[in-house]
């Protein structure tokens, strides 16, 4: 077959198997440009399209993921525009207590006198700061842990495993609840709930690094790779990462939606963010005993958690159904 | 596979164990237990020196450590900070807890089988896309959301609906309750049903969502596709070939969740106001008792890893593949 | 054909996809009787899998079927999955390419084959089960009243794949619908492999569908072929017309590209340049014209329809195919000069390295 990139024949065989090798997973730094062979080993073609540009379509063409992106990200700019924007802020206290939903407090005051709507909107806000640092942190610390285990093998593979054991033998929460509360006796920052909700949650995503390169340990293209001369570092970082990539994010987002029910549970125990700061969490915790007298107090809270927790859900989904979708495949 | 269960059993204990000694450390590390008691006026000097010297406050760390894992070994677990036995009050709550916990796991396990395979045979049909929403909206919702609806907007109506309280809100039985066992019953299940739908309905939704997934892997792999055209009657090829392979991912996840499902258990102790071992732990780590904490710690990963020896048993019965490893 | 087991019409699978559907197959019919064995050839993609699986009716369901296949003249199309479930195993049996996958790693083998016998046949379990036995040793499988017992991971590709056989024989099925039964598998097991196919066509009297892109197997076996490509059948004759006398230039490039014992060892292989057309969207003319040396402007405007090859035989008594069942067929304008052109001498040498060898 004629090729005018100006390669040799040996680079551009090399190339193939590169890329055919790597298949759906890879992400565009990997594979040569416009070398990528169309077809896939069923003779089908998919119109030649870039692999983001792919899923991102994918992912959009996905009604229910469509609704939980509108959702996470109007709720973002909802909270940031009340945050600059709103009269109250969520510390002011005001002289209407327990007032039930008004035009002046579309989500009614509490018992001290606290505007429920600038409450509720920063608590999101600050849900989502938490459970965005949890992601990045477990999701860098579990995906290195999961490739050096995968990658190396023998002693180092079983060591981290046994470490990832210790964590996960005991309940998650009751181990939580121990951190939070000498980290709250340290600081009271939210960071900190951060890192320790981090520091549990890291566990499933290094499991799942770690199979996924045991496997891509054994494929061609490493091999191909690393009579090519790459080092360690190389193959793990610029090879082996990128093609797991596509599970990974996938479970960062559901760490980010797990770690907003952990920091909540947290702080409705009494363990996580403290007043005067506000979480979701903590603001269900003030209202559960109102639930059917002053509701607001209640249902405001309950209802944004959950739409919160479940528009990310929605986008885990359907991420997960972008980058591996079940009904595409047609055999001949 | 009795090895492969064995070298399992070995390594988890020692895990265990090291996990006790992080454990010790932290929460030794991070105050006094008796500072409430010592900032106390009222209480005698004499009174703090003896409740030292039971809670071997006098001895170094390691000496510490080393007292409780010798006499843990021998299921003496030491006294609380008030000076009482950890034992019985561990034994008392946790037959509290145990009542919530077993049943609830398996109605979960029942359930998530039966809503996993419906919504995966009539996929894309209405009953599919209702029951994914249930289960995700259960996912999402914490446990503590969960349970105050259900104590809200569900027991508290109905008992006033009703006029009498069919679903009882708070603790796991009535105060002055006595009589035999069976005339008992009724006022635990009262008590239990809330708690216990609770914890069923959290758990229940994930392992659901994988059954579901994993059978409609299952139906389109070849080896269905071999059964079918050896021209068995299609209902075999389902409950033999289908649900048979598919429910082999699932013991896995539903053994690796086992932990959560405890931690769900603790947060439906506090909604409903168990005296289980959930709060016993919350108090002892509050009041930074060692012994408490510890104790919890012991007998939650030990029934973690009871269930997942049991649920490897049943991996192996139901997977010949790992059986010679 | 009154006497044909399995009679495929004007068969066409589309398959509902994202950008459109594909065209999977395009029409083909063809015919199998009693004890024949024919061959489908073609390259990946151009239809002859789902052939084979819209005959047991295993497509997936996002698949559009039109068209009309019957056995012993029921129509099978269309049935419900019960009444399915009645011919398959029994009418029709079928042998799947993957081996590693196409067992059902929980249950031993001997179950698993007891199981097909049990489906059909009204005997006992310890009955069946000896039935397996029996067939473990036709197809091959050394102490196989031991082997009956264990599981399918306990062996290797090329017996698994022996299995998959003595599976399709366990009720003697008139018809026997073999995907590529070698793809998957070494070339010293291949051979293992479809003597075991030997034997089960000798046993059970059945007909073969042999499917297969590896024209070595066919020649060992077929007495008919057929060619695929882009989705509809090319050319249809006895495998001696195929391979002494195509008709159609994607057979003259599938011949030319093996490697031949008869040969003299110093021709390149020649390669079709290019690759098969994609399937989704409706072409006009001949899908093989991009890639065809004969290519004329007709060829860009009709598809070429499937039409008997007038050509008179070598004066070399090269047989000339049998007065059989059905003539020679070729989907080409140009299929007469094409016949009489010798194999191997229209695609021209292409081979990348070609300067690099010493002469």
């Amino acid at each position: 077959m004629t090729d005018t990139s100006g390669r040799s024949p040996r680079q551009q065989r090399l190339s193939r198997v590169a890329t055919t090798e790597a298949g759906m997973h890879t992400l565009p730094s990997v594979s040569p440009s416009g070398a990528s062979d169309d077809h896939d080993q069923h003779g089908l073609t998919d119109g030649g399209r870039g692999q983001f540009a792919t899923i991102l379509l994918r992912l959009i063409g996905n009604r229910v993921a469509l609704v939980g992106l509108c959702i996470f990200f109007g709720l973002i700019v909802a909270s940031l525009l009340t945050a600059w924007f709103w009269t109250y802020s969520y510390t002011s206290i005001t002289n209407t207590l327990n007032a039930p939903p008004s035009l002046s407090h579309p989500f009614g005051t509490t018992t001290i006198g606290a505007d429920l709507f600038a409450q509720v909107m920063h608590g999101t806000l600050q849900d989502i700061e938490i459970a965005l640092v949890v992601a990045v942190i477990a999701t860098v610390f579990g995906a290195l842990v999961g490739a050096v285990a995968g990658f190396y093998r023998g002693g180092v593979d079983a060591g981290l495993m046994r470490f990832v054991d210790l964590i996960l033998v005991v309940p998650v929460l009751a181990v939580l609840i121990v951190l939070a509360h000498i980290v709250a006796k340290q600081a009271s920052s939210w960071f900190w709930l951060a890192v320790i909700i981090g520091a549990v949650s890291w566990t499933y995503i290094a499991r799942l690094v770690r199979a996924d390169f045991l496997t891509l340990r054994e494929r061609d293209f490493i091999e191909a790779s690393r009579a090519l001369g790459a080092t360690n570092r190389r193959l793990i970082l610029r090879h082996m990462l990128p093609n797991a990539m596509g599970p990974i994010i996938v479970n960062a987002t559901i760490t980010v939606a797990l770690s907003i029910v952990l920091e909540s549970t947290l702080s409705y125990i009494g363990l996580g963010i403290q007043a005067p700061n506000v979480s979701l969490g903590l603001l269900v915790n003030q209202g559960q005993d109102s639930a059917t007298t002053e509701w607001w107090l209640f249902v405001f809270p309950v209802g944004f958690l959950v739409i919160l927790t479940l528009s990310i859900f929605f986008i885990g989904d359907g991420l997960r159904e972008a980058f591996d979708p079940k009904k595409s495949r047609v055999r001949a | 596979m009795l090895g492969y269960i064995l070298r399992r059993l070995v390594v988890s204990i020692g895990v265990l164990f090291l996990a006790t000694v992080l454990v010790f450390v932290l929460v030794v590390e991070s105050g006094d237990p008796l500072a409430l008691l010592k900032a106390n006026p009222h209480i005698k000097h004499a009174t703090i020196v003896a409740r030292e010297k039971l809670l071997n406050l006098d001895h170094p760390l390691w000496d510490r450590y080393w007292i409780w894992f010798s006499h843990a070994v021998r299921g003496n677990f030491g006294k609380t900070v008030a000076g009482e036995s950890v034992g019985p009050q561990l034994t008392s709550h946790l037959l509290v807890t145990l009542r919530m916990v077993i049943l609830a796991t398996l109605i979960s396990i029942v359930l998530a089988i039966a809503v996993g395979v419906y919504a995966a045979l009539h996929q894309g049909k209405i009953a599919d896309h209702a029951a994914t929403i249930t289960n995700f909206i259960f996912i999402a919702a914490p446990v503590f959301v969960v349970g105050l609806l259900l104590k809200e907007f569900v027991a508290i109506p109905l008992n006033q609906h009703l006029n009498r309280i069919v679903f009882y809100t708070s603790g796991e039985q009535s105060p002055t309750l006595t009589g035999s066992f069976l005339s008992r019953l009724p006022d635990y299940a009262a008590h239990t049903a809330l708690p216990t739908i609770t914890l069923i309905l959290v758990s229940y939704s994930s392992w659901a969502i994988y059954q579901r997934a994993s059978i409609l892997e299952t139906l389109d792999s070849d080896h269905v596709r071999l059964a079918r055209s050896k021209g068995i009657s299609p209902r075999r090829v389902l409950i033999r070939h289908v649900l048979r392979n598919a429910l082999i991912p699932v013991t896995t996840v539903i053994a690796l969740d086992f932990a959560a499902v405890l931690g769900g258990a603790l947060i439906t102790e506090l909604v409903f106001g168990w005296q289980g071992l959930g709060i016993w732990f919350l108090n002892g780590v509050t009041f930074l008792d060692v012994n408490v904490t510890l104790a919890y710690l012991l007998i939650t990963a030990t029934f973690v890893i009871l269930f997942n020896l049991v649920a490897d048993v049943i991996y192996a019965y139901l997977d010949p593949r790992i059986r010679y490893d | 054909m009154d006497d044909a087991s399995l009679v495929v019409e004007q068969l066409v699978v589309d398959f509902a996809a994202g950008e459109g559907p594909v065209h999977a197959v395009r029409g083909i019919s063809f015919s199998l009787a009693p004890r024949e064995v024919l061959g489908i050839v073609g390259e990946s993609g151009s239809g002859k899998s789902v052939t084979a699986l819209a005959a047991m009716g295993l497509l997936p369901k996002n698949a559009k079927v039109s068209g009309s296949i019957t056995y012993a003249g029921q129509e099978l199309l269309g049935l419900r999955e019960k009444d399915l479930a009645k011919v398959r195993g029994v009418g029709i049996a079928m042998i799947f390419q993957d081996p590693m996958t196409s067992l059902n790693p929980v249950y031993t083998v001997g179950w698993q084959i007891a199981e097909a016998v049990r489906a059909h046949q009204d005997v006992t379990k310890h009955a069946a089960l000896a039935r397996a036995v029996a067939l473990l040793e036709t197809v091959g499988i050394p102490n196989a009243a031991e082997r009956v017992g264990n599981y399918p991971h306990e062996f290797s590709g090329g017996m698994r794949q022996r299995v998959v056989i003595a599976i399709a024989m366990a009720n003697d099925p008139a018809v026997i619908l073999a995907d590529e039964p070698t793809t998957a598998l070494d070339v010293t097991v291949q051979a293992q492999v479809l003597s075991s196919l030997r034997t089960a066509l000798e046993e059970t009297h059945a007909s073969l569908l042999l499917i297969t892109h590896d024209l070595g197997v066919i020649a060992g076996l077929a007495d008919r072929v057929l060619v695929m490509y882009a989705g509809r059948p090319v050319e249809i004759g006895t495998v001696e017309q195929i391979f002494y006398e195509p008709a159609m230039p994607y057979t003259h490039g599938l011949l030319g590209s093996l490697p031949r014992l008869d040969g003299d060892g110093q021709d390149r292989l020649r390669q079709i340049p290019g690759s098969p057309p994609s399937r989704v969207g409706d072409g006009q003319g001949c899908p093989f014209a991009p890639r065809c040396p004969l290519r004329a402007d007709v060829c860009n405007e009709r598809e070429p329809e499937l039409r008997p090859v007038r050509f008179r035989p070598h004066a070399d008594d090269t047989p000339s195919g049998t007065e059989g069942s059905a003539p020679h067929v070729a989907a080409c304008h140009f299929a007469e000069e094409v016949a009489a052109m010798p194999v191997a001498s229209m695609f021209p040498d292409t081979s990348a390295d070609h300067e690099g060898v010493a002469p």
